[in-house]
């Protein structure tokens, strides 16, 4: 169905037209997951009935005057917000039974706000990838070409919004896990500021470093997302209180002026040539729309990335310590080994790790940022691997350490940042940049790249 | 290891696979040690980061 190649926003306002009923554009998005669910094994939980039933209601409500940003839009989201009597396994073979008792406020809003739920999306086991790696359930593949894995750890989220199955969904960045499926299956990803959008009822990973964000078909789509999911929530103490701005309302296509900070220190380290060909190419559109571009040098991003790692790997290993001593068969090898190392760092490391955030956070903004409203880094500085190269042989860890190499700081740091589809490589492959923003900074980046999507078209090239 | 006595673990854990996620640990704890002595002050705590992200 041609409706399926809209945006989420085109969706949506089709919808308030009347060119098409939310049953229609449901049931098209339960055939196309049907179709090819299986092929790019993107979905962990189809449900249909419930959605079509959802899609009903939403019908009645516009017959009856009422109108809403996502009123009738399907989405489906990553397996690990929480959905009140729906089994959420987390990609996990020690949550397969998990039902809980709550539903996640993300989804509550989305729902509140008329979106339909078709069902729960693919994820690497505990969101501990940044391929989409996934032993219990099978590794999700790239829509572009199905022998690639899709990032992760939101894989099923960047595949099925790549392959017009839904026309957008929520994941969950750690330390990349909407950036990479963003920049790998050639959509586009908000990781928002940390605390920005409420976690209650989403499985931590790490509660220093986990964000809520969508993936969708644009700019726009992200920045309607957004607005109906940002903003304080008395369910999670630590969703931040900060005013949230009209996200959407800000585009308006007008980069003039902006000052676009480029950091080829560490960030170029190991870029290949093919990525940093469309890097230039997107600085040179922003050059073309009016903005500023210059060099920036950034502090120690390797010392960046150990904090990042105390913080996450305690974390992380304080959630599963229980079924680390009792479940311990039950974790795939490559995930137990990233958490297993948070139960050596003593607890005066994991607290300077915390404590020097606010410092080093600040000298980042200091330096890197000093003279530039926005930072452009590549998403992943490497052609999208396959699933082999990233799951046998001697360059395995080598290959996922370089694709987390330009987005795991920045959960350190905590800042919003935002991947853009860029181009494709000599192999057919997306490749993406990254935004990164000062904090609560979303909007400016959201118009950012939305400005950058008006005069290119990566966004809108469709795989299969 | 550095400072974690072994039955304080209370995680069971193949000898080898200990002295792997040791050997991760190792140098992250003295890189981390090493940068805290060099950068934190007496009243910097792990709170201090959302008030700075309120100021911001």
């Amino acid at each position: 169905m041609k409706a399926l190649d809209l945006t989420l926003a085109e969706a949506a306002d089709g919808l308030a037209r009347g060119e098409f009923t939310s049953v229609e554009l449901t049931r098209a998005a339960i055939e196309r997951a049907r179709e090819l669910g299986p092929t790019l094994n993107c979905v962990a939980r189809l449900d249909a009935e419930d959605a079509l039933q959802q899609a009903e209601v939403a019908d009645r409500e516009r017959k009856s005057g009422k109108s809403g940003p996502l009123l009738g839009v399907p989405l489906a989201h990553k397996d690990l917000f929480y959905v009140r009597g729906k089994v959420v396994a987390c990609g996990s073979k020690i949550r397969r039974d998990f039902v809980p008792e709550t539903t996640a406020t993300v989804l509550t809003r989305l729902a509140d706000a008329g979106a339909v739920n078709i069902g729960s999306l693919h994820m690497a086991e505990f969101a501990f990838s940044p391929t989409g790696y996934n032993e219990h359930y099978g590794h999700a593949r790239n829509p572009w070409d199905t022998a690639h894995v899709p990032g992760g750890s939101s894989s099923g989220s960047g595949a099925a919004v790549a392959a017009r199955i839904v026309y957008g969904s929520l994941g969950t960045d750690t330390g990349g896990s909407i950036r990479h499926p963003a920049a790998m299956c050639g959509v586009t990803g908000l990781k928002p500021t940390v605390t920005r959008v409420s976690r209650a009822g989403a499985m931590p990973l790490s509660f220093s470093l986990d964000c809520v964000g969508p993936l969708a078909r644009s700019a726009r789509d992200c920045a309607r997302l957004m607005d109906v999911i940002a903003g304080a929530d008395a369910a999670d103490p630590t969703a931040s209180n900060e005013p949230v701005p009209r996200h959407e309302a800000a585009l308006d296509g007008n980069v003039r002026g902006l000052r676009i900070g480029v950091a080829r220190d560490y960030y170029y380290d190991p870029v290949t040539l093919d990525v940093a060909h469309h890097l230039q190419e997107s600085l040179a559109t922003f050059r073309a729309l009016g903005a500023t571009v210059t060099e920036v040098k950034v502090p120690d991003i390797d010392l960046v990335n150990t904090l990042m790692h105390v913080l996450m790997t305690v974390e992380a290993a304080t959630v599963h310590r229980k079924w680390l001593e009792t479940r311990r068969a039950d974790y795939s090898l490559q995930v137990r080994s990233r958490i297993e190392p948070g139960l050596f760092y003593p607890g005066t490391r994991y607290v300077e790790a915390l404590s020097m955030r606010a410092a080093i956070t600040r000298e980042f903004l200091a330096t890197a940022m000093k003279d530039v409203d926005v930072l452009h880094l590549p998403a992943i500085p490497i052609p999208v691997p396959t699933i082999q190269e990233s799951t046998i042989g001697p360059d395995v860890m080598r290959v996922i350490g370089t694709l987390g190499h330009c987005t795991r700081g920045l959960n350190y740091l905590g800042l919003p940042v935002i991947g853009v589809p860029a181009g494709f490589d000599s192999k057919g492959l997306p490749i993406g940049f990254q935004l990164v923003g000062r904090p609560f900074a979303e909007a400016a980046l959201l118009k950012t790249a939305d400005a950058y999507q008006r005069v290119t078209d990566w966004h809108k090239k469709k795989p299969m | 290891m550095e400072n974690i006595p072994k039955d304080l673990q209370n995680v069971a854990m193949p000898p080898d696979e200990l002295e792997r996620a040791v050997a991760i640990a190792k140098p992250t704890n003295q890189k981390v040690r090493k940068a805290a002595d060099a950068r934190l002050r007496f009243d910097d705590e792990p709170a201090g980061y959302l008030d700075f992200l309120k100021q911001k």
